[in-house]
């Protein structure tokens, strides 16, 4: 057991400092001009995904949420993204990529890496009545016909469950409730 | 925690835009316009086309090349999306959410968001002139699907060719409005725009509550833009103010 976690220890360590590394790739190619990186932070429901699919036309390459996904991994991740565009296309230069993500899935740490790689930098935001709206609609419809098959409540069933959906995320721990933690949507009653 | 308004203060080369949603969808061309701009991009008519409403369907599928299809409806919309769709959402009043959404909204949520609207390079409509004739394009100037068509003639009692944007938006329109940076302008523009905010509140008696709050943050700052933080939690606790993003 305990050389088990021993070895999980070794290879996180290792996966850290590939990412480092990576990341230190990355701040090269950057200076150099061989990349580019537009970054675009948003909370849900914002309209940042619309954004993002806009801004994707005019980059090379797209990467949607990528460091939930890839958490440990990010910069490793964005580096094999980069290159892949370049075996495409040896004479590329810069490589343009654009990352959407949701705010609270970036940790401060890497907000600050992604702003210090990043040209181009967006906060996408939204009258916050329409967003926590939405959000409540998409717990609502979780709460009714399980995780994110579709919006099929009407608006009244939406708002007749929104107590509901306002006690699930006191209690906390379900998986609808996860949307509704780190930093964006503060667990209601919890200080 | 990280304050852009510090980090950027550190960096002058560096320049965040905030892009409102709304704005976004309902004046694709002018915010995308200032954004490619912004970005030193082309933004020619070609291009602006091309970023508005021909989105290349390879762009989209990174959406769902991310999150399958299967797994949200919104996705879903956004990946068969080949451009902006009108901000036609109908904003709920405040009171119609729980006790302690609403309180997360009021405390939170809402400053930021003000916040982020008095950002010096906030993309779109700087002036109130500007920003009037966005709110008051109408529902009919936009593509409104049946279902859509029909709950907003059923919700204002009229058709959708006489409904507009501000209408449906009452609390974006005061917090545009009232957002507006005022520092350089004379007094008949300050008497506007104050002109403005009385019209919205006696347009939109439901939606007070909402306008009360947003002049009582406007009140609280001394510029547009200052120090904004963005608070990041890792473990899911809060641990500081202005943690809506």
């Amino acid at each position: 057991m305990r050389s088990l976690l021993f070895i999980r220890i070794i290879q996180k360590l290792i996966s850290d400092m590939a990412d480092t590394e990576a990341y230190e790739e990355l701040k090269k190619l950057v200076k150099n001009g061989d990349l580019s990186i537009t970054y675009i932070d948003a909370p849900p429901r914002t309209a940042s995904s619309p954004f993002y699919a806009s801004l994707a036309n005019v980059h090379d390459v797209g990467l949607y949420e990528p460091l939930l996904e890839h958490s440990g991994k990010e910069f490793t991740y964005i580096l094999e993204k980069f290159e892949e565009a370049k075996e495409k296309d040896a004479g590329k230069k810069p490589v343009k990529i654009v990352i959407k993500e949701i705010a609270k899935h970036v940790s401060s740490d890497n907000l600050e890496k992604i702003m210090s790689l990043a040209d181009n930098f967006f906060v996408v935001m939204r009258d916050p009545h329409l967003q926590l709206e939405s959000l409540v609609r998409r717990w609502a419809n979780d709460l009714a016909f399980g995780t994110k098959v579709a919006d099929h409540l009407s608006k009244e069933e939406v708002w007749e469950r929104a107590e509901q959906v306002e006690q699930l995320l006191k209690n906390g721990g379900m998986r609808v409730a996860r949307e509704s933690r780190g930093d964006f949507l503060k667990p209601v009653g919890e200080v | 925690m990280v304050s852009l308004d510090a980090y950027l203060k550190q960096h002058p080369e560096k320049q965040l835009t905030v892009v409102d949603g709304f704005l976004l969808r309902a004046d694709p061309y002018g915010v995308m316009a200032e954004v490619l701009k912004n970005m030193h991009a082309p933004h020619d008519d070609a291009t602006l086309d091309k970023v508005v409403r021909n989105w290349d369907p390879k762009t989209t599928r990174s959406i769902s090349d991310a999150i399958p299809v299967t797994g949200s409806a919104y996705i879903k919309k956004v990946t068969n999306s080949t451009g902006y769709t009108p901000p036609l959402d109908i904003t709920p009043p405040l009171d119609n959410f729980p006790p302690g959404i609403q309180e997360h909204l009021i405390e939170t949520v809402m400053p930021a968001f003000i916040d982020f609207l008095r950002w010096p390079h906030r993309a779109g409509p700087k002036t109130l002139e500007e920003l009037q004739t966005i709110l008051n394009k109408k529902c009919g100037e936009f593509s409104v699907k049946p279902e859509e068509q029909q709950e907003l003639e059923k919700t204002f009692g009229k058709k959708i060719a006489d409904i507009s944007l501000e209408e449906i938006n009452p609390v974006t329109a005061y917090a545009l409005v009232a957002s507006l940076d005022r520092n350089e302008l004379n007094d008949t523009s300050l008497q506007n725009i104050t002109q403005k905010l009385s019209q919205l509140r006696e347009q939109f008696p439901p939606h007070n509550k909402a306008f009360n709050i947003i002049d009582r943050i406007i009140s609280g700052h001394d510029k547009p833009g200052g120090d904004v933080t963005i608070t990041r939690i890792d473990d899911g606790h809060q641990k500081g103010k202005g943690a809506a993003i």
